[in-house]
């Protein structure tokens, strides 16, 4: 009897155990291009207007830069083996590889192959403009993401051209990301410029964030947002329920970005820690981590 | 027999006993505090309703009956700062036409919450900082990640161990939220 009971109790840590152990999955290894520890090579279309182009490039910029703590949760909740500069750049680049402007017509993209059907996720990024609560802007899309799902859901592949290169969408992977005005007006800390430090790191939150819906594979392709069940949300595609998904991803980069911030005035850091605790609210009380590998043709 | 009488009459007992205790007013800690604040023993705050109140201590309280307000801030520029945190009603527009991003009047009390975490810092009138934070911890109407910040400073300000008449009334998502939170008051 004492021996089954043992079995048993061992059995169940065992389990216990196990369930551990998967809440954190390897970082996939994908190769980035170009250089190491800059990411601000990452290639920008035409269609980016030249201010924005400035400014994104020293965000990226600044990444390579920073050398941020390290945990294991943190590195599991990103996806990440630390929090290097050099690190941040590789995991950025083999998620986001062009940048798109607000123009840019993805709308009609050219039809290159059939493919399989499956159940696709869609989502947008949109901001309400401050100074005009009625106009809402673009801040940040993951266009590669939508024209893999859209594709999935219609079994074809989508092509479309980049600074005249032909790009066809094989997995959110392809990476591409479209800015649009919202994220150099919307996304700011009242009172700081918009090329301050910390408006630099809200701009890199919000693309490590579209850069996580690069990620994830089956009904989690995409890392789609999902409707609030609860809280100040309820209601609305607001929330998530992974550990590990964008938004949890960006809540734990603004935290991180919090203990980078150490020339940023008080109020700053206020709006650092008020924005993390606003993405920390869209996290479902039972989120869970999920597969973070990538889905694509190539799988 | 006779044990299991005495097992039915210590149940009732036991379960007689947890209920006097469910009925048992709730801690006074942060009332107690307020009686060595630097204002002095003196409990009659000056309390003023909420813009668009209309009634004087009106301040809706989480999870609470009414409750003397001597954990309402007691100077105008902290009563400001309470007043400027956005309201969750606000903020449902502004997610229902976005639900992506976070609603640009989040920020919108940033300047006096900021003020009050500075207060706090620099230890000036750290009883005026506490009452804030547990004011604006406590209101339902205020949004949920502002109440989360202002859960996060006052166990800074006051440890976990010295907030707890307050973390028994916060909802548990409130504190989730504020368990995720790193301290940037100290």
């Amino acid at each position: 009897m004492l021996r089954h009971a043992l079995l048993l109790l061992f059995g169940l840590a065992v389990l216990v155990g196990c369930g551990k152990k998967a809440e954190c999955f390897a970082p996939a290894t994908l190769a980035s291009f170009g250089s190491a520890n800059d990411a601000s090579d990452i290639p920008l279309d035409t269609t980016v207007p030249t201010d924005q182009q400035e400014i994104i490039k020293k965000d990226l910029a600044l990444l390579g830069t920073l050398n941020l703590s390290a945990n294991e949760k943190d590195s599991c909740t990103v996806g990440i083996k630390d929090f290097t500069g050099t690190s941040l750049v590789q995991w950025l680049k083999t998620r986001v590889r062009y940048i798109i402007g607000e123009t840019f017509d993805y709308k009609n993209p050219k039809v290159v192959a059939q493919r399989d059907n499956s159940n696709p996720y869609v989502y947008s990024a949109m901001a309400t403009n401050p100074s005009n609560l009625s106009e809402v802007v673009t801040v940040m899309t993951n266009i590669g993401s939508l024209l893999y799902l859209v594709g999935k859901q219609k079994s074809v592949a989508y092509q479309v051209t980049i600074n005249n290169i032909p790009i066809t969408v094989q997995s959110p992977r392809d990476g591409i990301i479209q800015i649009g005005k919202g994220m150099f007006s919307a996304n700011q800390v009242p009172g700081s410029s918009r090329t301050s430090f910390v408006n630099s790191l809200l701009r890199l939150a919000v693309i490590m964030h579209e850069a996580r819906h690069s990620d994830g594979h089956g009904n989690h392709a995409a890392f789609p947002h999902m409707t609030c069940d609860s809280g100040d949300y309820k209601g609305n595609a607001a929330c998530e329920d992974n550990t590990n998904g964008p938004y949890a991803v960006q809540a734990t980069m603004t935290r991180k970005f919090l203990e980078a911030c150490t020339s940023c005035t008080s109020g700053e850091r206020e709006g650092l820690l008020l924005l993390q605790a606003d993405y920390e609210s869209r996290l479902d009380a039972e989120a869970l981590p999920r597969d973070d590998r990538p889905e694509g043709f190539w799988k | 027999m006779r044990s299991l009488a005495f097992l039915v009459l210590s149940t009732c007992f036991l379960a007689l006993s947890f209920k006097s205790c469910s009925w048992a007013p709730p801690p006074e800690s942060l009332e107690n505090e307020t009686s060595v604040a630097p204002h002095g023993p003196s409990p009659a705050p000056r309390v003023r309703s909420l813009p668009g109140s209309g009634k004087r201590n009106a301040y809706p309280m989480a999870e609470e009956p009414a409750r003397p307000f001597n954990e309402m801030p007691r100077t105008d520029i902290a009563m400001a700062a309470l007043a400027a945190q956005p309201n969750v009603a606000a903020l449902r527009k502004e997610v229902a036409a976005n639900p992506h991003d976070a609603p640009p009047s989040l920020l919108n009390g940033l300047a006096g919450l900021s003020e009050m975490a500075d207060l706090a810092r620099r230890g000036d009138d750290p009883e005026e900082a506490a009452r804030f934070f547990t004011a604006c911890a406590l209101n339902e109407q205020t949004a949920s990640a502002v109440r989360a910040v202002c859960v996060r400073h006052l166990w800074d300000l006051k440890g976990i161990e010295g907030s707890l008449s307050l973390n028994d009334r916060l909802p548990q998502r409130i504190k989730t939220i504020a368990g995720r939170l790193p301290s940037i008051t100290k």
